[in-house]
């Protein structure tokens, strides 16, 4: 019941917010020329997606995070066993992606803008960078993490190690290592997204740039809505898959 | 999580493999560029050597043009950060004190917090136009989600026998939230404080890349937009290390606190 009244209290807060901006705007109070209507806004979502337009820019985006994610999680994974079979080189290095991680690395973006020019390959390259330190990370931390006492028990049953690599320390090590996969494609749609945005390239981030510079307002909204709703449903349905490994 | 830690035994004098490790990374890195600098394997102007990098940061850092650029991005930093700090720690005691209010938008900015904000980048510019607004407003919009979700991650995790100690003695919702809320999430705060900041020093400079007038993200696609790599690519050095100082005064700024806090706890 509980659960009702802050489900309908939310969806009810978001409709009187858009019906305020609808009026505001019809009244001019708000200027036409900045805040779209909420209506006119939906009509050109459901005429994009009706056209095909939005599908279209959708799996352009998709595609990108796609390749970036896949190569993020050879070389994540990979990597992450190499610096967890190799401690010294393991502890090393986790410090300094932790730092790379910490900075603002979506600004070397010019840098893959000038080896790739303004194409996807720039936008994927972006995205792999961002995505795949987390998944080295997580795939570093989640074996390091195993409890000892299983292993020790493996080796009592004679078990050879690469049995008890991935009969019992892989199962063992499988959340951290999903939260460290989970954050990679989060990283790596964001960036995506971003970088499409910023170099006006690709999918959906592009669909914002270029409708913001030919000024059609109601398309741009349009676009900034299936971009909230498409994060907003991947990140949602990775906590729930997180929710299950657990 | 049970983590094998093993401490080196070192000799006076003796560097920790480490260390050796990390600088011999970043110095096979560094020489690798230079190799492919200078042989021209890529096209010369794309790999400029790491000397003709480090020449254009010092004739950059003693030119004129420098130092202005630098104002304008700390000024829109600093004011950014600003305002998602008033409004970000403002709403966020109101939604961790109130918990019903709370569950209500708390998904919401979660949910948000997790979309590219440079998407909402062309809003800002409509409304605040090319100048330094529109940067302030994105770095602020940037720094909020982090700030506004630690806060009420805090405000809910206060002890209850303080509220009730409160309400006993008749302290005011005003007082509630100065003398009991604030103090108690200021743990939380700081670490919520460097998080944001760290993304309204990405969102200020995106914006600045995008579309400016002024700032160090201005002079750098300025940069590239003119060919001349070697600046563009130091000024992105000298945008990193201007993000790492800051993040550096946050951690001293943290441990200063945490040492006194701790000191009235005792």
């Amino acid at each position: 019941m509980k659960k009702l009244k802050i489900l309908s209290t939310r969806y009810l807060f978001v409709a009187v917010a858009l019906a305020a901006i609808e009026v505001l705007v019809s009244w001019e109070t708000i200027s036409p020329l900045i805040v779209s209507r909420p209506t006119a806004m939906g009509l050109a979502l459901f005429q994009g997606i009706g056209s095909g337009e939005i599908l279209r820019l959708f799996l352009i985006t998709m595609e990108e995070v796609a390749i970036a994610f896949g190569i993020s999680v050879c070389l994540g994974i990979g990597v992450g066993y190499l610096f967890w079979r190799h401690e010294r080189w393991g502890v090393a290095y986790e410090t300094l992606l932790g730092a790379i991680f910490g900075s603002p690395i979506i600004l070397v973006y010019p840098i893959f803008l000038v080896i790739f020019g303004r194409t996807p390959m720039a936008v994927i390259a972006m995205g792999l960078l961002a995505g795949c330190i987390p998944i080295i990370l997580g795939m570093r931390d989640g074996l390091l993490g195993v409890n000892p006492t299983l292993v020790r028990v493996g080796r009592s049953l004679n078990l050879s190690r690469s049995v008890i690599f991935w009969k019992i320390q892989l199962p063992a090590a499988a959340p951290t290592i999903f939260s460290g996969l989970r954050l990679g494609f989060t990283y790596t749609l964001v960036n995506i997204i971003g970088v499409e945005f910023l170099v006006e390239v690709g999918g959906l981030g592009k669909m914002v740039s270029a409708t913001y510079f030919r000024f059609q307002i109601d398309s741009m909204y349009a676009g900034i809505v299936a971009i909230i709703l498409l994060t907003s449903i991947f990140i949602s349905l990775s906590y729930k898959l997180q929710r299950k490994i657990k | 999580m049970i983590q094998k830690v093993q401490t080196q035994r070192l000799l006076p004098g003796q560097i920790p493999t480490t260390t050796v490790i990390q600088g011999a990374s970043i110095l096979a890195f560094l020489i690798l560029w230079e190799i492919i600098g200078r042989t021209g394997i890529l096209f010369q102007e794309l790999v400029p050597s790491i000397f003709t990098i480090s020449g254009r940061m010092w004739n950059l850092l003693v030119s004129e043009e420098f130092w202005p650029h630098l104002a304008i991005s700390l000024y829109e930093i600093g004011l950014g950060f600003a305002v998602a700090t008033v409004i970000g720690v403002g709403l966020g005691l109101f939604l961790g004190a109130r918990i019903f209010w709370g569950d209500v938008f708390e998904p919401v900015f979660l949910y948000l917090a997790a979309t590219p904000k440079i998407i909402f980048f062309p809003i800002c510019l409509m409304l605040l136009g090319l100048d330094k607004g529109s940067k302030v407003a994105i770095g602020a919009l940037s720094g909020f989600f982090p700030i506004v979700i630690i806060t009420i991650t805090g405000a809910r995790e206060i002890n209850p026998v303080l509220l009730r100690v409160a309400q006993s003695l008749r302290a005011s919702p005003l007082q509630i939230y100065a003398k009991i809320y604030f103090p108690s999430i200021l743990r939380h705060l700081f670490a919520g404080l460097r998080l944001g900041m760290g993304v309204t020093i990405i969102g200020t400079f995106l914006g600045e890349i995008k579309l400016s007038r002024g700032g160090l993200g201005f002079l750098a696609i300025n940069f590239y937009n003119r060919f001349d790599l070697a600046s563009m690519y130091a000024i992105i050095v000298l945008i990193f290390a201007l993000a790492g100082g800051i993040n550096w005064v946050m951690g001293i700024l943290l441990a200063h606190f945490s040492r006194y806090r701790s000191k009235l706890e005792t």
